[in-house]
């Protein structure tokens, strides 16, 4: 027995040592990166079908393997990406219409609007099949039909019909006529060649059986820089270069996207060189970069870019305390945004005046503002009744006490000291705030639908450039019990003038005009505080030094679009 | 052949010997772990007073004084808000320590309460027991926290301001691990009973007309002590471990309350830049959990009814 | 013996179709389906395209039906689609299994392979230094939070060292695999020594004091036979019985270590699949994760039997 004992230490001991004596070099430099490029994200796409369920890794993934029709770039303007000339009503490209006798089109007016696209000729899918205007029409039938499992319908209803004029120029029919009459972003091309026969098989199993799942490695699904070469489920994916890519060459031979969910271990990871960047868009907290870069800003690049997540403070408007606006107003005044941003964001998050970014075109500061001022906020609460007591804290005439509770999601460590910092300066003017966090799908699939707060919910919406807040501000769209909790504005807002503003916005095509509508809003939002605005997160890009080209473009559409930008500096 | 009347005389409850000295002597590290763990509880009692006499409660938050080295205002620092570290460990020893034991003893009683009758009675019922103890053992801890987690206890009746406060959380982590935790202790008691249930004073109970209840109570139980006792010193040390898992997924002490598992998960991402936010809270638990282990162990040596070797 | 085991099937079958029912309830009644997510995150979702899902994923239908749905398609051996990885959920499983059967067993071969030598030694040495010093150490490894442990290891050797890789699963050869299941095994095995440790020491140091030895003593046998030869051989009956159990355990895989180290096993597949509602993964992962178990725990009780003559099997 002992014997024995005494034989496996020392088997165990020469396996370690077998094992440790295998030991490769970090992959830091960019000469073995031109050969694979090992990029770590937080998350593994659940499905690689384009239209079925987003997600941010999917979206990245993409980026790589496919590209957009039109998209936002980084300076926030509609440009074409597959398309050749950006239609305009002003290029003639657009034209107004009047639709079709009976068309429902939700009250939005009696005119559509023809729109034409032309794809670029040499756009080719990775087999070398040409991407033709059949793809598009087959990508509408599926998006259309209501068993396929596509998520968001709506922008494919939308379509009245597509025209195919030739093989690769092609007319839209939409039922209405809005600013965004020529974004074609989230239409995302399906090879027809391949997934026509899974779709028509089946339609109700199209969802389980769609080659991007069953057989994902197929280069005709894909028609970007890259395309699948391999894929580890819930792993790894890796991207090897596309032969039939018409555009700029990439640097990289290969690329391999690892998820690795725990953050520290992300962190670890990219120290120990197994992976050799983070992507921003999927990555580390904000705080948690910002401590990266203090101790290895040296070793790596890191760039911070504001994103279109705004976070801010949600109140319930029926409830008594929040419901009242002098409230609001001294909540905002009694907290030090900018302290709490220069402490514990190094200052790299964007303060936020309303629920409109600094950088959408129509943004103005010309708006109330709420600088950090207690004693405006102890008058503010004096005014709206509730004094304060000898204890220290508020109360009114009845002596209830000036109490709510702030909720947010658990296990987010950003938000939880934000919340700690706030709860203990609203402290000092008197309010008991008590926190009380939730899991994410507690409180985003219930609580915040179904309005089950009393108090402020602490979180982000995440947006578009230039969206019309419909959905977080418009009275129809607040979430009840009727609607079967559909609709943003689970704050229940509700403003004739803002409804109004909101339905003019959406069909003014003059640019000029809708400025103005813009900033009306902006003015209205600060004056009446629907949300108390906190600020847009920013995302951290950690990445070598030698990598350069890459530029986040700070809307929802990931770097990933222009890899082919991306370089090897010497 | 062994003794019927020997047995039959034997004491039925152990006896601690009168030499607690000696016995004290030969479990150095026993005593060194009571130690510890008082050490531990008078710290987590004194709290209040340390962060008095340090004039820095619990949620004092100070931007400007985040991560700050240890100083005489702050012993041992001040965490990512700037609150003090050392009343932060007194006041989370306060929740760790105290959801370990209460959490602990509940989950023992529960286990003798099935353990023993299972093991006693065997046949069907020991089945149906062991069964569903199996079944519990099998049951997904996380769906089932994450239901609790979103019970309004407000709608069950329970005062709203109670079933909002942070309080509410850790009668809520208390309770599940109880009705999880008793697993072990339920196997354990069912094995030991089945080993004893078949010793000859128990026969010769039973001969005699013993009632089960009296059998159970008075014969089975004592023995049971020991092993019991060792079991829940060592589960305290789980559920001290448990809730720091909890508090990884998310789902433990919510803030701003202090528990030493969250002020570890929290500390992860800071390893680099603030490693002592980190190793104090991991050494704090490692400290303590250890200490239970070593005391457990060492009762285990002392109260063994059979004596000790020569 | 064979109406014993007959017994112990019916009551194992029991078992998991009541676990099945439970399991299914209690992720149906989780707060926040991943579709009511969408809403939150995709504001050009309607309430239209929420039914238009519900429906398709067959949502719509009430608790019950869904189950009795699932219920029968799983006795004809139909478990479905993943909803996560858009895969026949039994490759997902299997796959999965076999990734978890490969860490788990090796954590677990180590932390015999160390515990129950040590625990012997320790029980003979019971009360000298060598004692003490191995239960510290013992004690050390189960003392600690395991993804804390998981994060140290990671940093000490994959960063700091940069001997091992910091995760994942390597490329498919045996060597790569081996390289990367290092630090997880390590850190696994860790943890279940010191439990292990303690219960070989316990019975071991019970079985020494026993008279059968104080016999075999006095006839002149040297110490080391008298433990491995005699006492070990008793000692085992209760340290084979929770080998058992804790061989059972090891198919539900290990949540924490699997996260932190990236490494695709039953334990984190069977968290993601609840937290994602994924109900056909889900379920085919517990229920052979139980069935397992449940086995396990008959071998361990039919060894305790066969083991020790005092204890009939009822």
């Amino acid at each position: 027995m002992r014997r024995l004992a005494r034989l496996l230490v020392v088997l165990c001991g020469l396996a370690f040592a077998q094992v440790v004596a295998a030991v490769p070099a970090a992959a830091q430099s960019a000469d073995v990166a031109r050969k694979e490029f090992v990029i770590g994200i937080a998350q593994y796409p659940a499905t690689f079908h384009p239209n079925i369920e987003s997600m941010m890794a999917k979206a990245y993934l993409l980026g790589f393997t496919q590209r957009l029709v039109t998209v936002y770039d980084k300076d926030w303007e509609l440009v074409c990406m597959l398309c050749t000339e950006l239609p305009t009503i002003e290029n003639g490209l657009a034209v107004i219409e009047k639709l079709p006798e009976g068309t429902d089109n939700g009250g939005a007016g009696e005119n559509g609007i023809a729109v034409t696209y032309t794809i670029d000729p040499k756009a080719v899918w990775g087999d070398g099949t040409p991407i033709t205007t059949d793809d598009v029409i087959f990508t509408w039938e599926v998006g259309r039909h209501p068993e396929s499992g596509v998520v968001s319908g709506e922008g494919y209803r939308r379509i009245l019909s597509i025209d195919a004029i030739d093989d690769k120029t092609f007319v839209v029919h939409q039922d209405r006529v809005d600013f965004t009459y020529n974004a074609m972003n989230d239409f995302r091309l399906l090879p027809a060649h391949i997934e026509r026969a899974i779709f028509e098989g089946n339609p109700r199993e199209y969802r389980n059986r769609t080659a991007y799942d069953t057989n994902p490695t197929d280069p005709g699904l894909w028609y970007g820089p890259y395309r699948v070469a391999s894929v580890t489920a819930g792993a790894e994916i890796v991207l090897e270069r596309n032969p039939n890519w018409w555009g700029a060459a990439p640097a990289f031979d290969r690329i391999r996207l690892v998820a690795i969910e725990n953050t520290a271990a992300l962190e670890a990871n990219l120290l120990s060189g197994s992976i050799q960047m983070i992507a921003g868009e999927l990555g580390l907290s904000l705080d948690q970069a910002l401590a990266f870069e203090q101790r290895n800003g040296d070793d790596y690049k890191v760039i911070y870019k504001s994103a279109l997540f705004y976070e801010h403070l949600e109140p319930n408007l029926d409830g008594p305390i929040v419901g009242d606006l002098r409230v609001r107003q001294a909540l905002l005044h009694a907290i030090d945004r900018d302290a709490i941003n220069r402490q514990l964001f190094a200052g790299k998050q964007t303060i936020a005046l309303t629920n409109v970014n600094p950088l959408d075109w129509m943004y103005t500061a010309d708006v109330v503002r709420y600088p950090y001022d207690p004693a405006r906020a102890a008058a503010l609460l004096d005014e709206a009744g509730w004094r304060e007591g000898p204890d220290g804290w508020r109360a009114n005439d009845a002596g209830e006490r000036l109490a709510f509770t702030l909720m947010s999601t658990a296990g987010d460590r950003s938000r939880e000291l934000v919340e700690q910092v706030l709860q203990n300066q609203w402290r000092e003017v008197g309010i008991d705030v008590s926190i009380r966090n939730q899991p994410a799908r507690v409180l985003f699939g219930e609580t915040i639908p179904q309005r089950k707060f009393d108090g402020l919910a602490l979180f982000a919406w995440l947006s578009a450039p230039e969206s019309v807040p419909r959905t977080t501000m418009h009275s129809t769209m607040i979430p009840t019990e009727a609607n079967n909790w559909q609709g943003q504005n689970s704050a229940g807002y509700s403003s004739e003038r803002v409804d109004a503003l909101i339905d003019a916005m959406e069909i003014e095509l003059d640019r000029e005009k809708r400025g103005e509508m813009w900033r009306e809003l902006q003015r209205l939002y600060a004056e009446e505080l629907p949300a108390i605005p906190l600020w847009f997160r920013s995302q951290a890009f950690i990445m070598p030094t030698w990598l350069g080209g890459l530029e986040p473009t700070g809307n929802q559409y990931p770097t990933s679009l222009w890899v082919e930008t991306w370089s090897i500096a010497e | 052949m062994t003794d019927l009347s020997a047995d039959a005389a034997t004491p039925v409850a152990p006896i601690l010997r009168p030499s607690i000295g000696r016995l004290l002597l030969a479990q150095p590290l026993a005593v060194a772990a009571a130690f510890v763990i008082i050490g531990m509880a008078v710290l987590a009692l004194l709290a209040p007073a340390i962060a008095h006499w340090l004039d820095a409660p619990a949620d004092a938050v100070d931007l400007l004084g985040r991560f700050s080295p240890p100083s005489p205002e702050h012993p041992l620092g001040t965490d990512e808000l700037g609150r003090d570290l050392l009343v932060r460990l007194a006041y989370g020893g306060r929740i760790s320590l105290g959801l370990g034991c209460v959490a602990a003893v509940a989950a023992s009683l529960i286990g003798i309460a099935i353990g023993l009758p299972a093991g006693y009675y065997g046949g069907r019922f020991d089945a149906l027991l062991m069964r569903v103890t199996d079944g519990v053992i099998a049951l997904p801890l996380l769906p089932l926290l994450i239901v609790l987690a979103a019970i309004d206890l407000g709608k069950l009746g329970l005062p709203p301001e109670w079933a909002h406060s942070p309080v509410a959380s850790f009668w809520r982590v208390a309770i599940l691990v109880a009705l999880v935790g008793w697993t072990t202790v339920a196997r354990l008691v069912r094995g030991t009973t089945l080993s004893i249930r078949e010793r000859d004073y128990v026969r010769a109970a039973q001969a005699i007309g013993a009632r089960p209840a009296r059998i159970m109570l008075v014969h089975i139980l004592p023995n049971l002590a020991t092993p019991v006792l060792v079991a829940l010193t060592l589960s305290v040390g789980n559920v001290i471990l448990f809730e720091s898992v909890l508090s990884f997924l998310g789902l433990g002490i919510q803030p701003p309350w202090p528990s030493w598992g969250n002020m570890l998960t929290n500390a992860q991402e800071l390893i680099w830049s603030a490693p002592m936010l980190a190793i104090w809270p991991g050494l704090f638990i490692f400290v303590t959990v250890i200490a239970f282990n070593l005391l457990g162990d060492g009762l285990d040596a002392m109260l063994d009814p059979r004596g000790r070797r020569d | 013996m064979a109406v014993f085991l007959i017994r112990r099937l019916i009551d194992c079958t029991i078992v998991l179709v009541v676990m099945s029912f439970v399991v299914y309830a209690l992720i149906g009644l989780m707060p926040g389906d991943p579709i009511d997510l969408m809403v939150t995150s995709d504001p050009t979702l309607s309430a239209a395209d929420i039914a238009r899902l519900k429906a398709l994923y067959g949502l719509d239908r009430p608790l019950i039906d869904r189950y009795l749905a699932w219920a029968g398609d799983a006795l004809q051996g139909k478990f479905g689609y993943s909803r996560l990885y858009v895969q026949p959920a039994a490759a997902i499983v299997s796959d999965r299994l076999g990734n978890t059967v490969l860490l788990m067993g090796l954590a677990f071969a180590l932390a015999a392979a160390i515990a129950l030598p040590a625990g012997a030694i320790a029980a003979q040495k019971s009360g000298r230094l060598a004692d003490h010093v191995i239960n510290l150490v013992a004690f050390a490894g189960i003392s600690m939070p395991q993804f804390w442990l998981a994060i140290l290891a990671i940093i000490v050797f994959a960063v700091l060292l940069g001997w091992l890789p910091a995760g994942g699963m390597g490329n498919g050869s045996i060597g790569d695999t081996l390289r990367h299941l290092a630090l997880p095994v390590f850190t696994l095995a860790i943890a279940s020594i010191g439990g292990l440790l303690r219960y070989t020491r316990g019975a071991t140091r019970e079985v020494l004091r026993q008279d059968f030895i104080r016999t075999a003593r006095a006839k002149g046998l040297s110490e080391s036979r008298v433990l491995w030869g005699h006492a070990m051989r008793n000692a085992m009956i209760p340290v084979v019985t929770i080998l058992a159990l804790d061989f059972g355990a090891l198919f539900s895989g290990a949540l924490i270590t699997e996260t932190m180290f990236s490494w695709l096993g039953m334990g984190k597949t069977i968290y993601d699949a609840i937290m994602g509602n994924d109900y056909n993964l889900a379920l085919l992962g517990l229920l052979i994760a139980t069935a397992l178990v449940l086995l396990c725990n008959l071998l361990a009780d039919l060894a305790y039997a066969w083991l020790d003559p005092r204890v009939r099997l009822r």
